[in-house]
C-alpha cells in the first residue's frame, strides 16, 4: 500500500515537473518572440502550406490526418506571427487546381475548411483574441453552398477587428486574381467612358465654363488611358481587402516553385524562402531564421 | 524593452555564426553536378535567366558580366538543344546592349538573308479572335501606346559544333526588361478595353464585360506574347553581396512564372562573403573585376539537375 502511494506521488511529481517544463519552454518562446519584435518586422508574410500529404505518408497517417495536422501548424504559425506584430498573414489553403484531386480528399478538405473557419473565428479563439480580421480570398462561388455560408459567417464574425489581417486564399489562383483585377479595371474604365463621352459632348459647354474660370481638366482624362499597373494592383482582391505589399513569401516542403500564389505581389520586393520542412512540422525554429534574414536585409538597406 | 535590443544583437551574432558554419559545411560536402552533356530525365524547353546588377560596380563591369553570361548561356542552350532562352534584368542593361549581343550571335552574312525573320519586336498582342471576332484590328494608336515590347531574335544553329551527333537546333533569344512585366499586363488591359469600347460604339449594345483567365492568357502568352519559362536561374553579378540576403524576383513578368522552377545558387557563399569583406581597400575598378562573376557552367549544370529531379503535380 505504501509503495503504491509512493509510486503515485512520484508519477504526480513527474507530471508536475513536465508541466513546469512546458511552461518554461512556452515562456522562453514568448520572450524570444518579444526580443525579435524589438527589431524591424515585416508587414505582410505569405505561406504556401505545402507538404501535408507527404508528411502524412511519411508518418503512416491518413491524408485527412495530414491536413488536420496542417491546420494545427497554421494555428501555431499564426500565433507566432501575431505575437511578432506582423500586420497581415496570407495562407494558400486551397488552389483552384486542387479540385482535380480525388473526390474523397476534396470532400474532407471542404469539411475541414467549414468547421475550422468557424472554430478560428469563434468567440475567445485566436482571431478574436488578437483582433484579426479574416478575409477569404479567391473564387468562392466554386465552393459548395455549405462552405460558402460558413465563409460568410466567419467573415462576419471578425469584420469588426482591425489590428491584423488573415487572408485565407481558397479556392485561389493568382492568375484568377489578376484576371479579375484586369476585368474590374476595364469595367470601371468602360463605365466611366460613357460619362467621358457624354462629357465630350459637353466640352463646348465646359469651354464656356472655362472662360468663367472653372477648370475642365476633368473632362480630358481618358479613363482607358488611366489603366496602369497601379490601377491593376489596387484592384487585386487581397489589396482591396486592405493587405499591405507582400514582404516575405515562404514555401514549405522543398518545392522551389510559386504554384500560382500571389505572383503579382511577390515578383517585386518580396523575399522568397523555400523551406525543406513539411508544413505540419513548420514551427518557430523554421520561422525565426527567416525573420533574422529580414532584419539583416532591412538594417543593411538603412546603412 | 530596453534589454531586448542587446539580446536581439546577440541572437543575430549567434545566428550569423550558425549560418557561417552551415554554409562552410555545405561547401565541403557539395556534390559535383552532372556534366553538361549528361542525359537528364527532363530538359527545360524555355530557360529564363534573371541578371541582378550591382550598384556598387561600374556600369561597364555590370555590362561585361551580363553580356558574357548571355553568350555562354546561348552556347550551352545550343549544345543541349534548349529551344528558348529569355534574359531579364530590371535596369534594362541587356536591352541597351541588345544590338551588340545580336551582332555577336547572329553572324553578319546571315543577318542579310532575312533580317526581318530573325528579329522581331513584340508588342502586346491583340485580343484573341474567338472573343472579339467582330472587332477590327487594333489601331496604330493602340500599338504605339503599348509598353510591353520585348526583343526577340532567332539564332540559327551553329554548323561547326563538333558534337554534331544530335540534330542542330535553332534558339530563340528573348530580351526582357521591367517593361515586359506589369506594364505589359496594363497595356494589354488597355488594348482589350479599347477594342471593347469600339465594339460598343459600333453595335451600341452594352453587355457586362467579362474576361476569362484563358482569354487573358492567350493575350499575354499567345502568338506574340511571352511563353512561360520552365526553369529560372537568378544570377547576381556580385554574388557575394547578393547572397547575403534572401532571393527576390526583381520584377520578372508575374503572369508567366506560375509553374517555373526557381534555381538558387547557394554554394560558395561563405568564401565569397569573406572575400568581399577583404577587398575594401582596393580601388573600385580592381575589386569589382575580382568580385564580379559571370554565369558559370557549374551553376548552369546544377540548375539543370534541379529541374530534372523536380516533381510536377499540377495541383493534384
Amino acid at each position: 500500500m505504501e509503495s503504491l502511494v509512493l509510486i503515485l506521488s512520484s508519477v504526480l511529481q513527474f507530471l508536475q515537473w513536465i508541466l513546469a517544463q512546458l511552461r518554461i519552454t512556452r515562456l522562453a518562446q514568448r520572450s524570444l518572440l518579444r526580443v525579435l519584435a524589438a527589431g524591424p518586422i515585416p508587414q505582410h508574410v505569405g505561406f504556401v502550406m505545402d507538404g501535408n500529404r507527404r508528411y502524412a505518408r511519411g508518418k503512416g497517417k491518413l491524408v485527412q490526418e495530414g491536413h488536420g495536422d496542417g491546420y494545427l501548424a497554421l494555428r501555431r504559425v499564426l500565433e507566432i506571427c501575431l505575437r511578432l506584430n506582423i500586420r497581415c498573414v496570407s495562407v494558400y489553403a486551397f488552389a483552384i487546381d486542387n479540385f482535380k484531386r480525388p473526390q474523397q480528399e476534396v470532400d474532407s478538405l471542404m469539411q475541414l475548411a467549414e468547421s475550422k473557419l468557424l472554430e478560428l473565428c469563434s468567440h475567445g479563439d485566436l482571431l478574436q483574441e488578437y483582433g484579426v480580421k479574416l478575409n477569404v480570398i479567391g473564387r468562392k462561388t466554386l465552393f459548395p453552398d455549405s462552405v460558402q455560408a460558413a465563409v460568410r459567417k466567419a467573415e462576419d464574425l471578425t469584420k469588426g477587428n482591425n489590428r491584423s489581417i488573415l487572408n485565407v486564399c481558397m479556392p485561389y489562383s493568382s492568375r484568377d486574381e489578376m484576371t479579375t483585377a484586369v476585368e474590374d479595371c476595364i469595367r470601371e474604365a468602360l463605365a466611366k467612358d460613357v460619362d467621358y463621352f457624354t462629357a465630350c459632348v459637353l466640352v463646348d459647354l465646359s469651354i464656356l465654363l472655362n472662360t468663367l474660370g472653372l477648370t475642365r481638366t476633368w473632362f480630358r482624362d481618358d479613363p482607358i488611358e488611366g489603366i496602369t499597373e497601379d490601377t491593376i494592383d489596387s484592384h487585386l482582391m487581397s489589396v482591396k481587402r486592405g493587405s499591405p505589399p507582400l514582404d516575405i513569401l515562404i514555401r514549405t516542403s522543398g518545392v522551389k516553385r510559386l504554384s500560382d500564389f500571389m505572383l503579382w505581389q511577390c515578383c517585386e520586393n518580396t523575399q522568397l524562402h523555400f523551406s525543406n520542412t513539411y508544413w505540419p512540422d513548420f514551427g518557430l525554429f523554421d520561422f525565426v531564421p527567416i525573420i533574422f534574414e529580414w532584419q539583416k536585409s532591412v538594417s543593411r538597406l538603412h546603412s | 524593452m530596453v534589454l531586448a535590443y542587446p539580446f536581439l544583437a546577440l541572437l543575430h551574432a549567434i545566428y550569423s555564426l550558425v549560418i557561417l558554419s552551415i554554409s562552410f559545411f555545405r561547401h565541403l560536402t557539395r556534390q559535383t553536378p552532372s556534366p553538361l552533356h549528361a542525359t537528364r530525365r527532363r530538359l527545360p524547353k524555355h530557360l529564363s535567366i534573371i541578371f541582378v546588377s550591382d550598384e556598387d560596380f561600374e556600369e561597364r563591369t555590370n555590362e561585361y558580366c551580363i553580356t558574357e553570361s548571355i553568350h555562354r548561356a546561348i552556347s550551352w542552350c545550343q549544345q543541349l538543344g534548349i529551344p528558348q532562352l529569355s534574359v531579364y534584368d530590371a535596369e534594362g542593361i541587356i536591352l541597351n546592349n541588345a544590338e551588340a549581343i545580336r551582332e555577336a550571335v547572329v553572324p553578319e552574312s546571315r543577318v542579310k538573308d532575312s533580317e526581318l525573320d530573325r528579329r522581331h519586336i513584340h508588342y502586346p498582342p491583340t485580343p484573341p479572335l474567338s472573343d472579339y471576332s467582330e472587332s477590327e484590328p487594333l489601331s496604330p494608336k493602340g500599338v504605339s501606346n503599348s509598353h510591353g515590347a520585348f526583343l526577340s531574335f532567332c539564332i540559327s544553329p551553329i554548323q561547326s559544333v563538333s558534337r554534331a551527333s544530335k540534330k542542330p537546333h535553332s534558339l530563340t533569344l528573348n530580351v526582357l526588361s521591367r517593361e515586359t512585366s506589369k506594364p505589359s499586363i496594363a497595356s494589354t488591359a488597355r488594348a482589350i478595353a479599347r477594342t471593347e469600347h469600339r465594339n460598343y460604339k459600333a453595335n451600341n449594345v452594352r453587355d457586362t464585360f467579362e474576361l476569362s483567365v484563358n482569354s487573358l492568357e492567350s493575350c499575354l502568352e499567345g502568338k506574340n506574347g511571352l511563353s512561360p519559362p520552365d526553369l529560372m536561374i537568378i544570377h547576381p553579378v556580385h554574388p557575394s553581396k547578393y547572397h547575403r540576403s534572401p532571393i527576390e524576383l526583381h520584377g520578372y513578368p508575374p503572369w508567366q512564372i506560375r509553374l517555373t522552377e526557381i534555381y538558387i545558387y547557394s554554394c560558395n557563399r561563405f568564401r565569397k562573403q569573406y572575400e568581399a569583406r577583404l577587398m575594401w581597400f582596393l580601388p573600385l575598378h580592381v575589386s569589382s573585376t575580382l568580385l564580379s562573376s559571370s554565369l558559370t557552367e557549374w551553376e548552369f549544370r546544377e540548375a539543370l539537375d534541379q529541374f530534372a529531379t523536380a516533381e510536377f503535380r499540377l495541383g493534384r
